[in-house]
C-alpha cells in the first residue's frame, strides 16, 4: 500500500515537474536568442576571441535593460507601405519587396547561405584594427531576407556597442550577411556633445610629394 | 521499505522530484526581469514636500541666480523649487506612446537597476546626490515630452484637413498614443562622462555626463543640457515618422561626427528644441557655459560679436558664418555645432516673425515651427520613397523604394542640406501659414515674400522653386517658383568655379599614408559605425609614410579645392562612390561634361548606355591605365584583372571584381568641406590668422581608399570624382526646364556635378 502510494505520488510529482517545465519552455527560439549579447575582444596574441556578454560588461557600456523592447506582433502596420511585415521561412522581408516571395512555394534564388559563423567572422573583422582595450557587444535583434534584383539575400539585423578606453561607448544598428559576417548597411550612430574636447587633424604635409596630378 | 533496490529507486526518484519542484519554483519566469529585483533605488526623499512633489531646478543654476560667473562651488541647494513630480512609485513616464509600458525611464547609471523609486510618494533631494539628478531629469523630460506629444496630436489633427501631410494616417493610436516608439528611452542622469552628453539611438538612451576634475557640475542640473539631447530623440522619430517597421533601416541627421551639413542642421534643431521648451535663446549657460561652450540662438546674445544683429542685414548667415564660433571669433572652426548656429537662428526669427506679422504668442509660434519641422523632416527622412500621404508616391524622395538604395541617398548621393532643408521646410510654411485658403495667419496668411526675405536674410534662400512636384510625382503639377527679387544675400554660383588649387606648385590632392594616422582614423571610424569590410589585401603594415601611394596600403586622400568665384563657397562635397559612367561591360564612357577618355583612349562607344543613367548601374570611380601595343588605353579594373591574369579571388572584395584594385571604402567615400573662401582654397581659408596655417584636416575632409598589394608598382589610375556644394547655381536644378529640381535619378549620373579627376601613380 505504502509502496503504491509512493509509486503514485513520485509519478503525479514528475508528472507536474515535466508539465511546469514544457509550459516555462514556451518562449520562442528565436526571442530567447535575440536580445543577448557576445562580446568580442582581443588578447595580448592580437587573436579575437567571442565569449557571452558578462553583466560587468553590459553595465560599462551603459546600455539600457531591454526587456521594454516591443515585440514586433505588438505594432499595427504603418500606411506607408502596402505591406511591410511580408516574411518567408520566418525571417520578414526587405528590400525591394514582391508580395509573391511571402509564399514559400514561389522560387526565390538565395545568393549567400546562412553561417553559424557569421557573428563571429564579424567580430573578427571589427576587432581587426581596434586595440586589445576595446570590446564589442552584439546583439541580434532579428532575421531578415533581403530582396536584390528578384534574388534573395539572407541577412541579419544587430545592435553594435564599441566599449572603448576610458569608458567611452559608441552604438549603432547593422545588416549583416549571414553567410559572410560582412556589414551591408549601419545607422542610428550615437550623437555626442564632446564639449572642449581635441579634435583629431591630420596635419597638411608640408610639401606634396604625392605625384597626383589633375586633368 | 528502503532494503530493496527497487523501493530505494522510488524513494530517490521522489527526492529529486521535490528537491526540483523547490529549486524551480526559486527561477524568475521571463516576465519578472530585473524590476523583481530590486533592492538598490529605493528611497524616502523626504524634505518638506508634500506627496507626488519634489525638488527641482526650474532652469539651469545661472539663469536661477541671475549670476552670470555662479560659481560652481555654490550650493545649488538655495536654487531649488518644488514641484509635482509623479503619482509613480517610479521614476517613469507614460506619456504618448503605444505598444510601450512606459515611453522613457530615468536611471542614474549604468549600475542602476531600474529606475529610481520611492517608498514615500515623495521626491525631494539633495540637490548634489544622484537622486535629484534624477528627479530633476525626470521633471525635465517629462514635460518637454508632454509638450512635443501635444503638439504632435495637433500636428496630426491638423494634418487630417490640409491638402497634403507628410504625416502617415497609422501615426495616431487610439487612445492618444503614437506608434513611435519601440523601445523605452532611458535617461542616464549621473553618467561617468566627462564633458560629454549622448544620445544613444541603438539602444535608445541619453546619458548626461559631467564637467570638473572633482565632478563639480553635474550636466542634470542644467536643463538645457536635456533639452539639446532629447532634441536629437525628437529628430530621430520625425525622420522616421515614415520608417515605421522596428526591424528596418532608420534615417538619421548627420553621421557620427563628421562634418556634414545634416549633422549641423541636426545640431541646431537641438539646440532649438532648448528654445522650445524654456523660450530662452541661450544654451548650456551652466553645463557647456563653464567650458566656454554655451551657444546663443539669437543675434541680440550680448555674446555675439558686433557687427550681428536682428536687422535684416546683419543676420548670422550662410555660409559666411559657418565657421563662427562666438567665443573665438577670429579662429574658424569647422564643426557640426557651430555650423548648426544659422538654423537655431533662423528658426528664433522666424518664430519672432511669426509673431509679429501673424500676432501669435511666444508658445503658438513655437509650436508652429516644431508642426513644420514634423512635416519636413518626416518628407526627408522616408526611406520608402513616397514622401507625402495624398500627394505622394513610390519615388517622390530618396530615388525609390528600395530601403538600401534610398539609405544611400539620403546618406551620400543626395543628401539633407542647408539647400533641401530649406526648401522643404519653405514649401511647407507656404502650405500651411501661407496658404491664404487656411487663414493660419490671424485671420489671414503668411506671405510668399515675408518666407523668402527671411530665408534670405540668413543666405538660405538657394532654391528657385518649392519643389512642390519633387521627381515630377505629383498628379497636380505645381511648382512655386520663387520671387527673383527677393534673393538679395543669398548667392547661387556657377559649379565651374569649384576647381582644383590653380596656383603654381600647389599639390592636387595630399595622401595621409602615415601609418599610426591611418591606424587610428580607421579604429574611431569602425568604432563609430561609419566604415566596415576592410579588405584582407590591404594592411596598415604596408603603410610606409612616404606621402605616395603604394600598393597594400590604406591611404586617405583630401583634395585641395580651391573657388574660382567672388563669393563664398559651402558644403562642398566630393564624392568617390560608385555611378553611373561606364557602359555595361565597364568601359569608361565620354560624358557631357567630361570628354574622357577619347575613343582612341578606350572610350566606350556604346551611346546609349552611355548617354541613359540608371538608377541601378554602378561602376567604381578609378580606371587602369593600359599601354596596349598602338596606344595608351584607360580600361576598367576588372579587364585589368585579366590582363594581368589575377585569380579573381585576390581581389579586394572576392566576390566582385568590379573594383578589384582600388576602391573608396565604403562610409569614408565622400569629402566635405564646409566653406571655402572667394579665391581661396579650404586650407587658406581654415587659417589661424596667428599662425597662418589651417590646424589640418579632419576625418571628414578625406576619402579613405584601399589600394590592393597586387597593383603593379608603376600603374597609373585615373580616378573619376564627382564635386558640387550646396549654394550653386546649376548643381540642383535645369535652367532649361522652368529650374525644376534635378530627378533624384539624375545624381546617379555625370549632370548636377563637377567632375574631377585625379591622376594616381602608385609608388613601389
Amino acid at each position: 500500500m505504502k509502496k503504491t502510494f509512493t509509486f503514485i505520488f513520485s509519478f503525479l510529482i514528475a508528472v507536474g515537474i515535466t508539465i511546469y517545465s514544457k509550459n516555462r519552455q514556451i518562449v520562442p527560439m528565436e526571442i530567447s536568442s535575440k536580445n543577448t549579447w557576445r562580446t568580442f575582444s582581443k588578447n595580448h596574441l592580437n587573436e579575437v576571441y567571442g565569449h557571452q556578454t558578462t553583466t560587468a560588461e553590459y553595465l560599462a557600456a551603459n546600455i539600457p535593460d531591454p526587456v521594454q523592447k516591443m515585440g514586433n506582433n505588438q505594432r499595427s502596420p504603418s500606411s506607408v507601405a502596402p505591406s511591410p511585415y511580408l516574411s518567408r521561412h520566418n525571417r520578414k522581408l526587405m528590400g525591394t519587396i514582391n508580395g509573391k516571395y511571402a509564399d514559400t512555394d514561389t522560387e526565390l534564388e538565395m545568393i549567400n547561405v546562412v553561417s553559424r559563423e557569421w557573428k563571429e567572422q564579424m567580430g573578427t573583422d571589427l576587432m581587426r584594427f581596434q586595440s586589445e582595450k576595446t570590446k564589442i557587444m552584439v546583439r541580434e535583434d532579428a532575421s531578415l531576407i533581403k530582396i536584390e534584383n528578384e534574388k534573395g539575400r539572407y541577412v541579419e539585423q544587430v545592435t553594435i556597442t564599441f566599449l572603448m578606453d576610458g569608458g567611452i561607448t559608441n552604438s549603432f544598428k547593422a545588416l549583416v550577411d549571414s553567410g559572410s559576417g560582412r556589414i551591408l548597411e549601419t545607422w542610428d550612430k550615437s550623437i555626442h556633445e564632446k564639449i572642449s574636447q581635441h579634435r583629431e587633424v591630420i596635419p597638411l604635409p608640408d610639401t606634396n610629394e604625392s605625384g597626383i596630378v589633375t586633368r | 521499505m528502503l532494503n530493496s533496490p527497487r523501493a530505494h529507486t522510488f524513494f530517490t526518484l521522489q527526492i529529486i522530484a521535490v528537491v526540483t519542484v523547490l529549486a524551480t519554483s526559486c527561477v524568475p519566469t521571463s516576465t519578472s526581469g530585473l524590476r523583481g529585483r530590486l533592492t538598490t533605488g529605493q528611497t524616502s526623499g523626504n524634505l518638506n514636500v508634500a506627496l507626488t512633489q519634489g525638488r527641482i531646478l526650474s532652469d539651469n543654476p545661472i539663469i536661477i541666480s541671475k549670476q552670470p560667473g555662479l560659481d560652481t562651488n555654490y550650493d545649488i541647494n538655495k536654487l531649488t523649487s518644488v514641484a509635482t513630480i509623479t503619482t509613480e512609485s517610479f521614476l517613469r513616464g507614460s506619456s504618448s506612446c503605444f505598444g510601450l509600458t512606459y515611453c522613457f525611464e530615468v536611471k542614474a547609471t549604468k549600475d542602476s537597476l531600474s529606475a529610481l523609486q520611492t517608498t514615500t510618494g515623495k521626491w525631494a533631494f539633495e540637490a548634489s546626490t544622484p537622486e535629484f539628478l534624477q528627479v530633476n531629469t525626470y521633471f525635465h523630460l517629462n514635460k518637454m515630452l508632454n509638450q512635443y506629444f501635444t503638439n504632435l496630436g495637433i500636428t496630426y489633427a491638423y494634418s487630417l484637413v490640409t491638402t497634403d501631410t507628410a504625416l502617415p494616417s497609422s501615426l495616431f493610436q487610439a487612445g492618444d498614443k503614437f506608434a513611435l516608439q519601440t523601445q523605452t528611452l532611458v535617461a542616464f542622469a549621473d553618467c561617468d562622462e566627462r564633458n560629454n552628453s549622448e544620445y544613444n539611438q541603438a539602444n535608445e538612451s541619453i546619458c548626461l555626463g559631467y564637467s570638473g576634475d572633482n565632478k563639480e557640475i553635474r550636466w542634470a542640473h542644467d536643463s538645457t543640457i536635456l533639452y539639446h539631447e532629447t532634441g536629437h530623440f525628437l529628430n530621430r522619430l520625425q525622420m522616421n515618422f515614415r520608417n515605421p517597421d522596428p526591424n528596418g533601416i532608420k534615417s538619421q541627421l548627420g553621421n557620427y561626427s563628421l562634418y556634414n551639413e545634416a549633422g549641423a542642421i541636426g545640431e541646431g534643431l537641438a539646440d532649438f528644441y532648448s528654445y522650445y521648451v524654456n523660450n530662452r535663446s541661450h544654451w548650456g549657460e551652466w553645463a557647456a557655459g563653464k567650458l566656454g561652450a554655451s551657444r546663443p540662438l539669437s543675434e541680440s546674445d550680448p555674446i555675439h560679436v558686433p557687427g550681428l544683429s536682428e536687422s535684416v542685414d546683419e543676420r548670422l548667415s550662410y555660409p559666411q558664418f559657418l565657421n563662427y564660433d562666438p567665443r573665438n571669433p577670429t579662429i574658424p572652426s569647422e564643426g557640426i555645432h557651430i555650423a548648426g548656429g544659422v538654423i537655431s537662428h533662423y528658426l528664433h526669427a522666424l518664430t519672432k516673425d511669426l509673431q509679429s506679422k501673424c500676432e501669435m504668442t511666444s508658445g503658438e509660434s513655437r509650436e508652429l515651427v516644431v508642426y513644420l519641422l514634423n512635416e519636413t523632416l518626416a518628407e526627408l527622412g522616408d526611406l520608402s520613397s513616397v514622401g507625402t500621404e495624398r500627394k505622394g508616391g513610390l519615388g517622390k524622395i530618396n530615388l525609390n523604394a528600395d530601403i538600401t538604395l534610398s539609405h544611400l541617398w539620403l546618406n551620400l548621393v543626395n543628401p539633407i542640406n542647408y539647400r533641401s532643408f530649406s526648401q522643404t521646410f519653405a514649401k511647407n510654411i507656404l502650405n500651411s501659414i501661407g496658404d491664404p485658403l487656411l487663414s493660419r495667419c490671424n485671420g489671414t496668411y503668411y506671405s510668399q515674400d515675408n518666407i523668402e526675405s527671411l530665408l534670405d536674410s540668413y543666405g538660405l534662400l538657394l532654391f528657385k522653386t518649392y519643389n512642390q512636384h519633387r521627381n515630377l510625382t505629383s498628379f497636380v503639377n505645381i511648382n512655386t517658383p520663387i520671387n527673383p527679387t527677393n534673393r538679395k544675400k543669398s548667392v547661387l554660383i556657377a559649379k565651374n568655379n569649384l576647381i582644383l588649387d590653380p596656383t603654381s606648385g600647389a599639390s592636387s590632392a595630399f595622401v595621409v599614408d602615415n601609418r599610426t594616422s591611418i591606424k587610428k582614423i580607421i579604429e574611431d571610424m569602425v568604432g563609430a559605425g561609419a566604415i566596415s569590410n576592410i579588405s584582407p589585401q590591404v594592411d596598415t603594415d604596408y603603410n610606409n609614410n612616404n606621402d605616395k601611394v603604394s600598393p597594400g596600403e590604406i591611404v586617405g586622400i583630401g583634395l585641395n579645392m580651391f573657388n574660382n568665384s567672388n563669393s563664398t563657397m559651402a558644403g562642398v562635397q566630393i564624392l568617390a562612390n560608385d555611378w553611373d559612367h561606364a557602359d555595361s561591360t565597364g568601359k569608361p564612357c565620354q560624358l557631357s561634361n567630361d570628354l574622357w577618355p577619347l575613343e582612341s583612349e578606350g572610350a566606350s562607344t556604346d551611346t546609349v548606355s552611355c548617354n541613359t543613367v540608371s538608377e541601378a548601374s554602378f561602376a567604381p570611380v578609378c580606371f587602369f591605365q593600359s599601354n596596349e601595343a598602338t596606344a595608351t588605353k584607360w580600361i576598367s579594373q576588372k579587364e585589368f584583372m585579366e590582363k594581368i591574369a589575377l585569380d579573381p579571388s585576390l581581389c579586394l572584395d572576392n566576390t566582385n571584381s568590379k573594383d578589384c584594385f582600388i576602391r573608396a571604402i565604403r562610409g569614408a567615400d565622400q569629402a566635405i568641406y564646409s566653406k571655402i573662401n572667394p579665391k581661396a582654397n579650404w586650407g587658406a581659408t581654415f587659417a589661424n590668422p596667428t599662425t597662418g596655417s589651417a590646424a589640418g584636416l579632419s576625418l571628414g575632409n578625406i576619402i579613405l581608399f584601399e589600394i590592393s598589394k597586387h597593383i603593379p608598382p608603376g600603374t597609373i589610375v585615373d580616378c573619376r570624382l564627382r564635386a558640387r556644394f550646396t549654394n550653386c547655381e546649376d548643381c540642383y536644378h535645369r535652367s532649361s526646364t522652368d529650374n525644376n529640381d534635378f530627378l533624384d535619378v539624375d545624381y546617379n549620373g555625370p549632370v548636377p556635378f563637377k567632375i574631377i579627376h585625379l591622376q594616381i601613380p602608385i609608388i613601389d
